[in-house]
Order: structure tokens, then C-alpha cells, then sequence
């Protein structure tokens, strides 16, 4: 008897009208409330932790359900349709007790963007309680989120990066008042499946290249009038540097880290040949645009330090490497980057990244930390409200110029020569965020994170590691990826 | 009424005792262990994402496509050669130094504390500090091979060196509880056997063969059991040294059955993957057990 055979007779068992077929709907009711018990369990379990207690479940008073409009009324694009004593929920970077602490933190380098959100809301609306929530980040966000929206016990606000994409695309997010999406830079919007935008990011970036000009005088080029425009260019002055070092110093390359950290970077770099990985129900790996770009890819690498490039760990090439040794010419970096390598004292060169044989700019969206409403919140034009403040020009005027964050705000943009005077990176990534269109990493409909990983490990960071023909990473890995989307 | 009530009360003592010792415990293992163990098994046969509240039944499909995708029957395989790998240096090197603590040495109560630390110390914090001692560039392991004249060499580029401190780090971490059971076991002998054995004419070796591995059965018996059923769960070590790599060559089916449980919200595979893990550990065990019976009866 094969598997074939069980699987047959056990669905014959299994068709209508039979005992077994009832007896596995009342299992199915009886497994659905099992699941949902446990996960309401785990949750309250696991999220207790970070709960800083002082405030009621939003489902917990009459007074929010009162005050909840019904599920099927749109929200109002002003602020403040409201209850002034509204309670929300909100999943943020920080407890209310960790925002407090910000206040009292000296470091200059420190990112209070929390801190001046919360100052605002607490003018803006000093009668609602707001829950803030810290549900840490990543997969332990993302599943405690699902379970407390599963066990009705859903947060006002949810957040997250990787995975709203797909929050919104099961539609479970209420779409945004327009007044909100008319505040923002489209490139900080995600869709549903309908095309309404139903999340947004407060701030997020892209890539730049960064680089050491001393490096460059020392490998005899002249980091004022640098060619860095195509792969070619850069791949030249690269290549030039690594010789010039001799071991000591290197030109830099693609990072090709085994996880998130090589495929964002990657991606905005195929995409200048019209090159993605698909989404939705396609995954797309096998294709000669990818083939060239993965050859460039190893190329580059020769460019870094062996083993770094494709290491688990980012740290050695951003920070030990190209920061603290200042031994690594070029980095591909976000930002962020900017700060730290102004700290240690580099001199610091800034370039869009280069685009490839006939290609165009290209770029990802990296760092967008999305806000959104669940359907199920009872608490919506609050929650809007929050959002609202958290978007405000007054906000995010000051995460611009205090923080160097790339803020969604469009009037801020448009400010940039102003908010971001001392941040002459920022006026560009403004530049670019304006006239282009940039996206996230596609989501695929099943086992997203799977094929991410096929991507990531056994296509990107496979090509660095070893020698094997890159045709045939690219065909293997996408037999396995078409396998996992089925 | 009341007398009855007394009656029943004094009758039942010791019952109502027990059930109000045990109680709790039943409680929280029903909560905790036996809810989410079916709640698991019943993911094996349905298609959920965590985020519609209606999980859709498909039979054995997942089940289907676990034996039928080469990727899972690999990660199965994996987990059973690295478990294996892990189980058996943890059991011999935790039995050779149980050998050594049972030997009558000056400072023998440190050696005993110091070998158990590992097993309380943070996974993550551990096995960061691994991971820098293996850094390609400015990694102590590197450094100490270029001190001595040798090439650094790129660990993570290996399937063999990465399995290597899998199972280094695995028998570093559980070798001293595993000794500490093997040196129980060691004392439970009845040292006048020794002494006869001796008498006879036996060697170290031989007392070793017939007196001390027969009197270790019981206890061999426990820590092959609760070691084939940790091996057999393990995954965070795996994803904290190596994420699976290189290449997917240590991508046990443990660390998979959490990246599709939680990181793909696949649960019905997560559940299928667990189901076969969990049916092959009592296998596993079973067999361990008849063959180790077998031994007892004759």
C-alpha cells in the first residue's frame, strides 16, 4: 500500500455523510477553539513581560465600545471624530516606562524620536490613555501580534516590517483615511490586495554607497571626481583599491549575508537590469539578468576580506571593517551608516548605488517600520489620531533634524535642505525618495520566509561561498522555491 | 450531613491529599504540555497562517508534501546524523569524565562544579562568544592557527567544521548533567563487586566491562532516552552557530519546523514536520528500550 493509497482511502473516510466526516467537523470546532485558547494563553503568558500594566485591554471597557465606530463605517479624514477619553493600544518601539527613561538619557547619540512622539500625543490628546506596547521585534512581533488578533484581543496600532505586507494582503487592516496618505511620500505606503493603501512608516530608507575617501587617495584615485555610476565603474576602482592595499586594505564589495542583510542589499542592486525575485504566486530565480548580477556579485567579493562578505554577521564589514580598522573602501549601507562613520572619523564619500549594463537607479526599502489600524480595533479614529501626530510635520520636523531619520512627511521632504542641513546624506536619499518609486522585498503567498531563505542562503550567499557554476545555483534553487509556493 | 461530609472527608484522606499535591502540577502540564502537544498534531492536518480564524482541513496533505519535498526528508536526515553525532561524543565523553570524577582526586568537588557551568549559561551568550572566537577575520581560532604557522581557515564555508561545533558546542553544554548521572550511576555500584572482581583477578578494563557497564544499565538506559529526545528537539543551537548553513548543509528539521512555524506562519507543515519528528523520536526510543530489555531478561 503506498501513501497514495492511505491518503485516498483516509479522504473517502473523510466525505460527506459519513460518521467519521461528522465527527472530524466537531474535531475541526473543537481544534479551532483548542487553538485559539492556547494561543490566547500564550500570549497573555508571553506578553505580559513587556506590558507595562497600566492600562485596561482595549476589549476590557464598556467605555471604548461605546466609543468604537462600527466595522463597517469608514473613518473620518479629520482628526478627532474620536471619544476624547478614547483608550489605545498601541504596539510601538517602547513601554510608556522606557519612553520615560529616554529623558533622562545623556548620549548624544541617542535616537529620541519615541520620546518626542509621545511628548506630542500627550499634548495633542492629553485625555486618551494610550497602551504602548513593546512586543520586541521580528518573528516574536509578528507571532504575537497574529495571536492577539486571533484571540480578539487585537491592539489599536500593529507594526512591523517584514510581514505587514502580508497583514495587508490577507485584509485584515483598515484602509487609511486619505488625509493621512495624503501626508506622506507614497514610497512609505503599503497596499492591499484592492490597491487601498492600509499601512504606513513614519520613517524608513534606502540604500546608499558609502565610502572611505582616504582610502581612495591612498589607492591613488580621487575621491572628488570618482566614476561611480554603473557596476563597471565601481567594480574598476574596487578592484584598484583591494590591489593597491596589498592585504592591508580592501575595495569593498556586495555583501552577500546568508539572511535579510545580503538579499536586501542584492535585490537593490539587480533591480537596476530589471531583475526581482517575483512575489505573490511566482518566484522568479532562474533568469540570465539574475545570472549576470550574481556574477557580479562574486566578482565583488574578490573586493572584500574572504569570509566576510557572506558571513552571518554583519558587524565585521559595517563596523569593525569599514567603521572602527577603516580597512574596507566601500559599504552599502542605509543611513544609519552615515552617523557612525562620521564618529569614528572618516572621511565620508556618498553615492546613489550604481546600476548595472543599461540600467536604471535602483533601490529597496529598508528600515520602514509600518504602522497600521486592524479591522478589528475598536478604537479606530483614535488609533488614526495617533497616527496622525506621528506623521505630523511637527514630529517628524524634529526626528529629521535632531535624528537624522528619513521621515515619511511630505511637506518635510520637501524641507530638506532645511531639516536636514546638517546631514548632506539625507538631502539625497530626499532626492531619491522623491522621484522614484521604490519597494520592499516581494512577498511571496506562501512560505514567504522558506523562499527567502532558498534565496538568501542557497542563491546569494551560495554564490560567494562556493565555486559552483551560478547556473546551476539558480536552477536549483528555483526547483526548491516553485516547490515551496505551491 | 455534616457527619457525612466529615465521613467522606476523613475516608478520602490520603486520595484528597494526594490530588491536592499532584493537582496543580496536572493542571499546568494539562495547560502547558498536553494541550499545545494536540493542539500541534492537529496543525499536521490543516492549512493556517495564524491570521484567518478558520484553519482549512486538508487530511494528510501536509504529510504528502513533507515525504514528497526533498528539502524536508533532508533536514530530517540531518537531524539524525548531527543528533546522532551529538548523542553518542556527549554519552562517551560524559562517561569517561564521569570516570575521572569517581576516581578519588584532590579538588574533585571543583572539577564536578566546574563541568556542570555550561549547562546554565545563556545559549545566546555562548554561543556568541563562539562565534567570535570563529570570526574569518580577528576570530581567536584564526588567530591562535596563524600564530602557530597554519592558514586561517573560513569555518562558515564548511559543512564539515560547521556540524563539527555544532557538536563541540552540544557536548561542551551538556556534558557535565550527563556526567553528573553517569557518576550517580558509578557510585550505585556495590564497590564489595569491585572487590571481588578483583580477587578473581580482573583487570581495569574488565572490572570496567563486567561489573561496572552491567550495574550502568538503568542509568544508561535514562540518559539515552532523554538524549535521543533532546538531540531529537534540537534547534536553537543550530540556528544561533550556524542558521542552517552553510548552504542549508546543517538545517535540521527542528530549526525548520520554528522558521515555518513562525517565521512562514505555515503552521500546518510546522505541525507536520513535529508530528514526524515526535512519531520518529518514540521510535527511536522504543527501540532503544526493547533492545535494552532484551539485555535485562537475559
Amino acid at each position: 500500500m503506498t501513501l497514495k493509497d492511505i491518503y485516498y482511502i483516509f479522504n473517502l473516510l473523510l466525505s460527506e455523510n459519513t460518521y467519521i466526516s461528522k465527527g472530524v467537523k466537531k474535531l475541526k470546532r473543537m481544534s479551532l477553539l483548542s487553538l485559539i485558547l492556547v494561543l490566547a494563553v500564550a500570549l497573555s503568558a508571553c506578553g505580559g513581560k513587556n506590558n507595562n500594566g497600566n492600562a485596561a485591554s482595549p476589549s476590557a471597557s464598556p467605555s471604548e465600545s461605546s466609543a468604537a465606530p462600527s466595522e463597517s463605517s469608514a473613518p473620518s479624514d479629520s482628526p478627532s471624530a474620536a471619544d476624547d477619553n478614547a483608550e489605545v493600544t498601541f504596539v510601538f518601539y517602547n513601554t510608556e516606562d522606557e519612553i520615560k527613561a529616554l529623558r533622562d538619557n545623556t548620549d548624544p547619540g541617542a535616537n529620541k524620536t519615541p520620546l518626542v512622539i509621545y511628548d506630542q500625543l500627550k499634548k495633542n490628546y492629553p485625555n486618551y490613555k494610550i497602551n504602548y506596547q513593546n512586543w520586541g521585534w521580528a518573528e516574536d512581533l509578528d507571532s504575537k501580534q497574529r495571536a492577539a488578533i486571533l484571540s480578539g484581543n487585537v491592539p489599536d496600532i500593529v507594526r512591523g516590517e517584514t510581514f505587514i505586507p502580508a497583514y495587508a494582503s490577507e485584509g485584515i487592516l483598515e484602509p487609511l483615511p486619505d488625509d493621512i496618505v495624503q501626508m506622506v511620500n507614497p514610497n512609505y505606503l503599503i497596499k492591499d490586495n484592492d490597491g487601498k493603501p492600509v499601512a504606513v512608516a513614519a520613517e524608513g530608507t534606502i540604500f546608499l554607497l558609502f565610502y572611505n575617501k582616504e582610502l581612495l587617495r591612498k589607492s591613488g584615485i580621487d575621491p572628488e571626481t570618482v566614476k561611480l555610476d554603473t557596476w563597471d565603474d565601481w567594480k574598476k576602482v574596487s578592484d584598484a583599491i583591494t590591489a593597491a592595499g596589498k592585504g592591508k586594505f580592501f575595495g569593498g564589495g556586495v555583501p552577500s549575508h546568508p539572511h535579510f542583510g545580503g538579499s536586501l542589499r542584492f535585490t537593490s542592486i539587480v533591480r537596476s537590469i530589471g531583475q526581482d525575485f517575483g512575489g505573490g504566486d511566482k518566484v522568479t530565480i532562474d533568469t540570465p539578468a539574475n545570472i549576470q548580477a550574481l556574477q557580479f556579485l562574486r566578482d565583488m567579493d574578490k573586493n572584500l576580506p574572504k569570509g566576510v562578505g557572506n558571513n552571518p554577521d554583519e558587524g565585521p564589514i559595517c563596523c569593525t571593517l569599514f567603521e572602527k580598522e577603516k580597512s574596507l573602501a566601500f559599504v552599502i549601507n542605509g543611513t544609519w551608516a552615515a552617523r557612525g562613520a562620521i564618529a569614528n572619523g572618516i572621511d565620508l564619500g556618498i553615492a546613489p548605488l550604481p546600476v548595472g549594463p543599461n540600467g536604471k537607479p535602483s533601490n529597496t526599502r529598508v528600515g520602514f517600520v509600518y504602522s497600521a489600524v486592524p479591522k478589528a480595533s475598536k478604537n479606530k479614529e483614535a488609533a488614526f489620531n495617533v497616527l496622525r501626530t506621528m506623521l505630523s510635520k511637527e514630529v517628524q520636523s524634529i526626528m529629521a533634524s535632531q535624528y537624522s531619520v528619513a521621515v515619511a512627511n511630505q511637506e518635510v521632504q520637501n524641507d530638506a535642505a532645511n531639516v536636514y542641513k546638517d546631514y548632506p546624506w539625507m538631502q539625497e536619499i530626499m532626492k531619491l525618495l522623491q522621484t522614484n518609486e521604490f519597494q520592499p522585498l516581494p512577498v511571496f503567498n506562501k512560505n514567504n520566509a522558506q523562499i527567502w531563505d532558498i534565496i538568501n542562503s542557497k542563491v546569494i550567499a551560495r554564490t560567494t561561498i562556493s565555486n559552483d557554476p551560478i547556473d546551476k545555483i539558480v536552477k536549483e534553487a528555483q526547483v526548491e522555491a516553485d516547490s515551496a509556493l505551491k | 450531613m455534616k457527619t457525612n461530609k466529615s465521613s467522606f472527608l476523613l475516608r478520602n484522606r490520603e486520595p484528597l491529599l494526594a490530588l491536592a499535591i499532584i493537582g496543580p502540577f496536572l493542571l499546568w502540564y494539562l495547560i502547558i504540555n498536553l494541550f499545545p502537544l494536540v493542539t500541534g498534531f492537529l496543525l499536521g492536518f490543516m492549512e493556517w497562517n495564524g491570521l484567518t480564524a478558520s484553519p482549512k482541513w486538508v487530511g494528510l496533505n501536509n504529510l504528502k508534501v513533507f515525504f514528497e519535498t526533498p528539502s524536508y526528508l533532508s533536514s530530517l536526515w540531518k537531524q539524525l546524523y548531527i543528533g546522532l553525532l551529538c548523542l553518542t561524543v556527549n554519552v562517551a565523553v560524559a562517561f569517561f569524565l564521569a570516570l575521572l570524577l569517581n576516581m578519588p582526586l584532590r579538588g574533585r568537588g571543583f572539577f564536578r562544579s566546574a563541568f556542570y557551568i555550561p549547562s546554565i549559561t545563556s545559549v545566546a551568550t555562548t554561543t556568541a562568544v563562539l562565534l567570535s572566537l570563529l570570526q574569518p577575520q580577528g576570530g581567536g581560532l584564526n588567530g591562535f592557527l596563524e600564530t602557530i604557522g597554519m592558514n586561517p581557515i573560513i569555518w562558515t564555508y564548511s559543512p564539515f567544521w560547521m556540524t563539527f561545533w555544532i557538536v563541540v558546542y552540544y557536548t561542551w553544554r551538556s556534558v557535565g548533567p550527563t556526567a553528573i548521572i553517569w557518576l550517580a550511576g558509578l557510585q550505585s555500584i556495590d564497590p564489595t563487586l569491585y572487590e571481588v572482581g578483583k580477587i578473581d583477578g580482573a583487570g581495569r578494563w574488565q572490572l570496567i566491562r563486567y561489573v561496572t557497564i552491567p550495574g550502568l544499565r538503568p542509568i544508561a538506559a535514562y540518559i539515552m532516552i532523554t538524549g535521543i529526545i533532546a538531540v531529537m528537539q534540537m534547534w536553537d543551537l543550530v540556528m544561533l552557530i550556524s542558521r542552517g548553513g552553510p548552504t542549508g548543509a546543517t538545517d535540521v528539521l527542528a530549526y525548520r519546523v520554528y522558521r515555518d512555524g513562525l517565521q512562514s506562519f505555515n503552521l500546518g507543515m510546522a505541525g507536520a514536520s513535529s508530528l514526524v519528528l515526535g512519531v520518529l523520536t518514540l521510535l527511536l526510543s522504543f527501540v532503544y528500550l526493547r533492545i535494552f530489555l532484551k539485555g535485562e531478561e537475559d
